[in-house]
């Protein structure tokens, strides 16, 4: 009991204020409900949920998946030519400071109202973290391990395939964790502006419609997801970093 | 690993390459209607922009995102330091915060929106959402700053009878500084990604508003000079707090 307290006190705070302020405030239960109200609407319709949940999660899986392959595809180019690591300079600083969700207006009219643009707004997203993380991960080598692979006359094909995308494994389970959250939320703004279906979508149209128990419902299954995602990664890299030391 | 100048020189050079190879690709792109009519090319891109109307109206905007960014980047992050020193003082409660905090990152904003336009007001909103997407970042960078003093130094403090308080302020607070300004690297791009996005709730102006329209409305060159503009002042803001934690880091890092 105390230890639940210990972890859960700030998140039941918040819950009481909410449910306190719903109350004291006077506003109508259409522009603000009371947390019992959405739990009452989750326990009561959880199967409208689980397909735009579904939908969400598998964008979002697919998207940090491609947008990882595609940022250490990048990650080994620039392994092989530093050239190429220095032309990439200005596209990484520009995807690094520029928030993704502001493109997606411009990629919606790039790639169409349609689940593609969902899609490839994930893929931006994890394409920078993929290539970052990647290169620092091929980069922390062992001492003279690379040496030791030039002297026993190892060609570059099997340094990078031996050597640096082994050591680069850590560094992208690190990224999975922090992208865990980051694209389940990208792909629910895109789903919200494009209208195409999950999760952002039944956010979108049960605001339009005023019914925001199932809206802040849909959240609730939302947060879920991303902590679940993000539970899974941590477990994944604490196992990989277990097995590399 | 440190970077011997001429490298850096070199790796400068490379940068301004890749800048001119990307301007190139983008005018190439325009001009053969590669990408169809939603994809301009640079050079009508910065017409449009400087265009006495449009750099007005852009500019205007601007300011006000800017606004916003920067008031949820010091409401954000102020909050997320004192808790995090409250934490540190009252250790007990910190697990609590952490998850709440944790929460508070995986909420999506686009339901926030609503939420905080009835318990804020439209033009206050992206100032709150800014702060909210700044909060985690910084409490994290700030938490774990703090725990970061060498307990060595700590023990030595406390031996000689300093308490929680001045351990706080002449160890821990400055050990955590480096920490902080790292996260204000990250913090102030999320920044730019709180106001935007909730300048989509019914602002009465700002970029966000002005590229969502302009999608909207197939103003294309309009929206593509509108992201420029968003794209360069989060550049600017992004290298400068680049430069602030290569200067603390140089004083305060290890």
């Amino acid at each position: 009991m105390r230890r639940f307290l210990a972890q859960a006190w700030a998140v039941i705070l918040l819950l009481v204020a909410w449910y306190w302020w719903v109350r004291h405030s006077g506003l109508n239960a259409i522009v603000m409900v009371t947390p019992l109200a959405v739990a009452r609407q989750l326990i009561h319709n959880p199967s409208e949920y689980l397909r735009p949940a579904l939908h969400t999660i598998e964008v979002a899986l697919f998207g940090m998946g491609g947008g990882l392959a595609c940022g250490m595809l990048l990650a080994i180019l620039a392994w092989m030519s530093r050239i190429l690591a220095g032309l990439t300079i200005p596209l990484a600083l520009l995807l690094t400071s520029v928030p993704v969700v502001c493109l997606i207006p411009v990629l919606t009219r790039l790639f169409g109202y349609d689940d593609r643009t969902v899609f490839v707004t994930v893929i931006i997203l994890c394409f920078l973290p993929g290539f970052v993380f990647a290169t620092s991960g091929m980069k922390a080598l062992p001492p003279m391990a690379r040496e030791y692979f030039v002297v026993q006359g190892a060609g570059w094909w099997n340094q990078l395939t031996r050597l640096a995308l082994p050591a680069a494994v850590p560094s992208l389970a690190v990224a999975l964790r922090v992208l865990s959250v980051q694209s389940v939320l990208s792909a629910l703004v895109a789903e919200f502006l494009l209208q195409t279906g999950g999760l952002g979508f039944l956010i979108a149209t049960s605001t339009s419609d005023l019914d925001m128990d199932q809206a802040l419902a849909a959240s609730v299954v939302t947060i879920g997801i991303g902590l679940t995602l993000y539970l899974v990664a941590s477990l994944i890299e604490r196992r990989i970093v277990k097995y590399y030391n | 690993m440190e970077k011997t100048p001429s490298r850096r020189t070199s790796n400068t050079i490379y940068a301004g390459l890749g800048l001119v190879l990307f301007l190139a690709l983008w005018q190439w792109a325009g001009k053969s209607g590669i990408g169809g009519p939603v994809l301009p090319a640079v050079s009508d891109v910065a017409v449009t922009l400087f265009a006495p109307e449009t750099f007005r109206l852009l500019a205007r905007s601007a300011s006000s995102t800017l606004a916003s960014a920067a008031k949820g980047l010091l409401f954000g992050s102020s909050l997320a330091v004192l808790l995090a020193i409250v934490m540190r003082l009252l250790s007990p409660l910190r697990p609590g915060l952490d998850r709440l905090a944790l929460m508070v990152n995986a909420t999506p904003p686009i339901a926030l929106g609503p939420v905080l336009i009835v318990v804020f007001s439209r033009s206050q909103t992206p100032t709150v959402l800014a702060a909210i997407q700044v909060f985690f970042l910084m409490y994290v960078a700030a938490s774990t700053g703090l725990a970061g003093a060498p307990p060595a130094l700590r023990d030595v403090m406390t031996g000689f009878g300093a308490n929680s308080w001045k351990r706080l302020l002449h160890l821990e607070l400055p050990s955590a500084l480096p920490h902080l300004a790292s996260g204000l690297k990250a913090a102030v791009s999320a920044s730019f990604m709180g106001a935007i996005l909730g300048e989509w709730f019914g602002a009465p102006q700002g970029l966000g508003l002005i590229i969502l329209n302009a999608m909207q409305n197939f103003q294309i060159r309009l929206m593509w000079a509108a992201v420029a503009m968003t794209a360069t002042l989060s550049l600017t803001a992004f290298l400068a707090a680049a430069t602030l934690e290569q200067a603390v880091s140089r004083r305060f890092g290890k």
